[in-house]
């Protein structure tokens, strides 16, 4: 049956107005998908968990993408009630990633003339040791997730430090045998400005306070360092000479502490190897050092005169060291003082150590 | 003429073996064998038709009569039955030897009246049930024996099948004064005074 005029102009205008309606919709659709793929892409980029406490995430990521330098005094506390000040500026060029560049300068003691025997002393030490109070030294997040399934942050609110709004943060431990955190963090780049570190009877362990504040960093110039960090046990051991006397530490014994950094350095005093497992929970921290080709220095002491296999061990409110000596190799386990699960640990590595052997 | 004692000759002997094949040459010649053999004959005749019974055996009255007399026969108590009921007796009393048994217990015992039915079906359920209590216990100590041996090789079997671990290093701790030298000495405590 062949349409009339007037009825086929009509089924053209019904075929244009759908042709019409159908591009208005694939356009919008298009439009719609290219204004959300942005937003899923950087959505599903960032790694930080939905329930992460804000204050952990902001810790965490002006170590990623914060530089800054910072005059900031470090105290120091012994085990008799001695307190040391020492005033140091560290400089952080932030790289992406949670181990940023950065630059530690010895300032002074406090209190302290400049040139005298223990100012000297301090400036040999941070020449030495600089780094790792940067790294190990105070409150820092190494891994967001562990941290946040370890700990957990309460705001106390606003507060000034340096001269600079800050927001004061009380982080605690999940576990009792760790250490509770008094931070409080630059309001503008979440960069700690005070740290304070307590135990569980809220003695004062450690205190890190910055005088000055500044959100920027100067070109880093390369330091020299000993210590180069690898991928793991096995790179470590290949870099030292594939010495048969290490133990790689089993991972079952260590809990929620995963391995977080792998270390080889040689001594340029006299050339001795010395590797570095740094264990972290995402926060707190404890390391497992063996030292090959070194002498028995606690033979002498009760109970390894028998014969029998002896841990030498320190303990303060501040610290736990545990030493031993097998086969060659020097051991020492540390960490913070009331991680007393350390006891086990190092005596799980010493047997290891004794079947190795 | 031979007669039968004569068959101890041999041809006699032959005739006698093979008779049963039906020659009968010899017993043309042997007037003793061919007696036999007629006989033979006659006697396998008369028993391919057996006699008649005799009229009066035959009728129904006959018949009805003695099946009466054994239903009556059976219904009056029979010599068997009258001795099972009473089973004999000692003659004379159980003579006990003195020694082992008292005069008076042993007239007590040679004339204790007999045990009624009821006692002795006691006596049996109760010797019965003590056979099956001896049963069951040797069935239960079976059973504990099987439960105890699968028990104990199910806790020796890890020790067989597991390597040998090495023995248990027994390690003592030493407590020290001071912190020794280290990183993490230095990191916590700075530099001793």
């Amino acid at each position: 049956m062949i349409p009339k005029p007037t009825e086929f102009r009509y089924l053209l205008d019904s075929m244009r107005l759908i042709r019409s309606t159908a591009a208005a919709c694939r356009s919008l659709a298009l439009a719609a998908i290219g204004a959300v793929l942005p937003c899923v892409a950087a959505w599903a980029q960032t790694d930080e968990p939905s329930n992460a406490s804000p204050a952990l995430v902001a810790l965490d990521r002006s170590i990623r993408q914060q530089s800054y330098t910072v005059e900031q005094v470090r105290r120091f506390f012994d085990a008799k009630g001695g307190v040391t000040s020492v005033r140091e500026q560290l400089q952080v060029a932030a790289n992406g990633s949670s181990a940023p560049d950065f630059a530690m300068t010895f300032l002074g003691v406090v209190g302290e003339p400049t040139g005298s025997a223990l100012h000297t002393r301090w400036q040999q030490t941070y020449a030495r040791h600089g780094r790792r109070f940067a790294t190990q030294g105070s409150f820092r997040v190494t891994n967001l997730d562990s941290a946040d399934s370890n700990y957990t942050a309460h705001d106390f609110g606003p507060t000034v430090r340096a001269g600079r709004s800050a927001r004061r943060f009380v982080v605690f431990p999940n576990a009792i045998d760790k250490s509770i955190w008094l931070i409080e963090t630059d309001e503008a780049t979440a960069v700690p400005l005070y740290v304070a570190e307590f135990d569980v009877h809220v003695r004062l362990l450690a205190e890190v306070e910055a005088t000055l504040f500044t959100p920027s960093a100067a070109t880093l110039a390369p330091q020299a360092t000993s210590a180069a960090v690898v991928s793991d046990f096995q790179a470590a051991r290949k870099a030292m000479g594939n010495p048969s006397e290490l133990v790689d530490p089993p991972t079952g014994v260590t809990g929620e502490y995963q391995l977080d950094r792998v270390e080889v350095q040689n001594d340029p005093l006299n050339g001795q190897w010395k590797l570095t497992m740094t264990y972290s929970d995402g926060i707190d921290q404890f390391v497992v050092v063996q030292s090959p080709g070194t002498t028995d220095s606690f033979a002498t002491l009760p109970g390894k005169t028998r014969g029998a296999p002896v841990i030498g061990r320190y303990r303060d409110a501040a610290m736990s060291v545990l030493v031993f000596w097998e086969g060659g190799v020097s051991f020492q386990v540390a960490g913070r003082g009331s991680l007393q699960r350390l006891d086990a640990l190092a005596r799980t590595i010493y047997r290891q150590a004794l079947h190795t052997h | 003429m031979k007669t039968l004692l004569d068959a101890e000759l041999p041809a006699c002997r032959a005739f006698l073996a093979g008779e049963s094949t039906g020659t009968d040459g010899h017993a043309q010649a042997c007037g003793s064998c061919a007696a036999r053999l007629r006989l033979r004959r006659g006697l396998a005749a008369a028993l391919r038709t057996p006699p008649a019974p005799p009229a009066a055996l035959r009728s129904p009255d006959f018949m009805a009569a003695v099946h009466e007399r054994i239903v009556a026969q059976g219904e009056r108590e029979s010599a068997v039955v009258a001795a099972l009921a009473s089973p004999p007796r000692p003659a004379a009393p159980i003579d006990a030897p003195e020694p082992t048994l008292a005069p008076a217990l042993a007239r007590a015992v040679a004339s204790a009246p007999r045990a009624n039915a009821f006692a002795w079906s006691n006596v049996r359920q109760a010797v019965i049930a003590d056979i099956g209590e001896r049963r069951g216990l040797r069935r239960r100590a079976s059973i504990w024996f099987v439960l105890a041996s699968a028990a104990a090789l199910a806790a020796l079997l890890p020790l067989v099948l597991t390597p040998a671990e090495p023995p248990t290093i027994d390690i003592a701790f030493a407590d020290l004064d001071t912190a020794p030298d280290g990183d993490f000495t230095m990191l916590r405590g700075g530099i001793p005074r």
